[in-house]
């Protein structure tokens, strides 16, 4: 009955001295929510790219070169193709390119593979010196199909301190939709053919998707290191590994800069949670004349500190599902997702588990805790006299 | 019984503001009496009071209720003296926040008592002191003798042996000083004791041994 009580007498107090209460909750709030949305897009970023792996090849093809990943001959094509267990093999070149002031992605792919790849909107796959490019991306730069886009291919050189980029024009035969997903909002679409053209890469592919028969995996990837030593070999299960280890290590490093600004921002919670604290000491100072222990108070200031977190964390869920869901991320999903902007051309991913919210719960008890607990101690341990002065 | 030995209270010690409160004061309180101690402002009324009361610690010597040494008591230990003894303190203490009952109840939070006895017992000893339409009032929407009433109320609510009221009087009116009086006589025929500082002598009237202090000393 006693903790009870005091359970009791901690949410009464909370609703006693509103102002004090909602400034507390709204600076946990300031404080949980970037926490909550970071962790929260970092998580759907995750996920997506494990399903993109997962709905992507089995395994990715690359020949070493200086110790990374170099171009493959073309024709390894052919001999991959009659490994027993591979479905399909396609080659693509992939490189970064200047559209304009913009960099995007482009991939260079078999026409008949372009089909299999994206839904149209508008227009067709590309044929000799075409490009098909997503929806935003068309809108930000104001073409359409019928029109040209300069594509900023290579730096050549340094001119005046400024690099040189050789730039070829291309005809846009096609737009399709790339609002659903961050991989495709600037990414730019090509005849395999051309791509190796304008590198002047003639024979040669950066890499090879290849498809194999459920269970061949293992045995196709042991077939190509035979094949050739050089080869580079990234099975589904690899990349899925880098992945989920890469997005970790980011999670980590976020959650470290997050606990360094939540510990600078615990002496201004500090100062927010004491709030009236002459009114506070005094009213410690009173309860400790009238037979209560130091630790019925303390108990008393743990569970307001208890009731706080519990409200500021489920504010902070709401607002961070509005500003991922509804706001689609802006301002936040740039740190995560590079390229993304302040106003992210495409639907942000983002993916609430249980952990980040039991993680901000406790962050922000700690921080309530380590704001009331000492100054409530004080005030506790010294003579009821000295505290009602 | 409360005795104590060469109790001296010295405030801010080794400043050049340094205070003596009290000076080698002893006394003896039996049980079940009624004392009243007397003295100008700043003779050290409310020190000894804080301390007999177990809320304050002298700076030297020595306070025994029934043969404790009260003065060597850790926080907890004077946290069991203080729920058997009840204070009236000169400026009320009242939370400003907390309706009547609510403030005389906080003795009873900690000790586990529910909420629906709490109410009771608050609601029994508000019609005692001639409160029961104030309940739900706040000390800003009393006067001073109603919230005077209510500190008693709130003393009176853990059914304490000891009873210490300081300056209970001063600044009421003579109608609520009488009500506090009978009060005061009711506690005295429960057997109870009874430690008042007072400037009133219709209080001092009621006690069985009056102590006079001037300076922090003992005179008579």
């Amino acid at each position: 009955m006693r903790h009870l009580n005091l359970l009791n007498t901690a949410l009464n107090n909370l609703i006693r001295y509103p102002v004090r209460s909602v400034v507390i909750v709204v600076c946990l709030v300031a404080l949980l929510l970037p926490f909550l949305s970071g962790m929260a897009v970092l998580e759907g970023v995750k996920a997506d790219s494990l399903i993109s792996v997962q709905e992507g090849a089995d395994i990715y093809l690359t020949m070493d070169m200086y110790g990374r990943n170099g171009v493959i001959p073309l024709e390894m094509a052919e001999l991959v193709k009659n490994i027993e267990g591979v479905v399909k093999v396609i080659p693509r070149a992939i490189s970064r390119i200047y559209v304009g002031d913009r960099l995007a992605v482009l991939l260079g792919i078999p026409v008949e593979n372009i089909t299999e790849t994206i839904s149209f909107i508008k227009g067709r796959p590309p044929m000799g010196g075409e490009v098909v490019i997503g929806k935003r991306l068309a809108e930000d730069l104001g073409v359409g199909v019928g029109k040209s886009v300069s594509l900023g291919v290579r730096i050549i050189g340094i001119v005046d301190g400024v690099p040189y980029v050789v730039r070829r024009e291309f005809n846009i035969s096609g737009i399709f939709d790339a609002r659903v997903g961050i991989w495709t909002s600037n990414l730019i679409l090509m005849n395999l053919q051309d791509v190796i053209s304008l590198y002047e890469m003639e024979g040669f592919v950066t890499d090879m998707a290849i498809y194999v028969k459920p269970g061949y995996s293992g045995k196709v990837s042991e077939e190509l290191q035979k094949m050739n030593s050089y080869f580079r070999i990234q099975t589904k299960e690899l990349v899925n590994a880098y992945i989920e280890r890469g997005f970790n290590t980011r999670g980590g490093i976020f959650l470290i800069l997050y606990t360094v600004a939540f510990s600078i921002a615990i002496p201004a919670i500090a100062v927010s949670s004491g709030l009236g604290l002459s009114e506070r000491r005094k009213e410690i100072g009173i309860f400790k004349a009238l037979g209560w222990r130091t630790i019925d108070v303390i108990e008393m200031v743990f569970l307001e500190s208890i009731f706080i977190s519990l409200m500021s964390v489920p504010i902070t869920f709401m607002l961070s599902f509005l500003w991922l869901k509804i706001l689609n991320g802006v301002f936040i999903a740039q740190i995560f997702i590079p390229g993304a902007g302040i106003f992210p051309p495409f639907s942000v991913p983002s993916l609430f588990f249980h952990l980040p919210v039991i993680m901000a719960f406790l962050l922000s008890l700690v921080i309530t805790l380590v704001g009331s607990i000492s100054t409530t101690w004080k005030a506790s341990i010294v003579p009821p006299v000295e505290a009602m002065r | 019984m409360i005795s104590c030995h060469k109790i001296w209270k010295v405030y801010n010690k080794g400043k050049p503001y340094e205070v003596i409160a009290l000076e080698d004061i002893s006394l003896l309180i039996e049980d079940g009496s009624s004392v009243a101690i007397q003295g100008p402002s700043g003779s050290g009324k409310t020190s000894l009071l804080s301390i007999l009361g177990a809320i304050d610690r002298p700076s030297n010597g020595k306070v025994f209720i029934n043969d404790i040494e009260i003065t060597s008591l850790s926080e907890d230990g004077l946290t069991n003296i203080r729920r058997r003894i009840g204070f009236v303190f000169q400026q009320f203490n009242l939370i400003p926040r907390l309706r009547a009952w609510e403030n005389m109840v906080i003795p009873l939070i900690p000790l586990g008592v529910d909420e629906k006895t709490r109410k009771k017992k608050a609601f029994q000893l508000l019609e005692m002191v001639g409160l029961d339409e104030r309940v739900f009032h706040r000390p800003e929407e009393m006067s001073g003798g109603e919230q005077q009433r209510i500190a008693i109320a709130r003393a009176l609510i853990n059914d304490p042996l000891i009873l210490i009221l300081d300056e209970p009087t001063s600044n009421i009116d003579t109608e609520t000083a009488e009500t506090i009086l009978f009060i005061l006589k009711e506690m005295r025929s429960k057997g109870k004791t009874i430690i008042i500082s007072t400037h009133d002598e219709r209080v001092t009237g009621i006690a069985d041994k009056v102590f006079m202090l001037k300076k922090g000393r003992v005179i008579g």
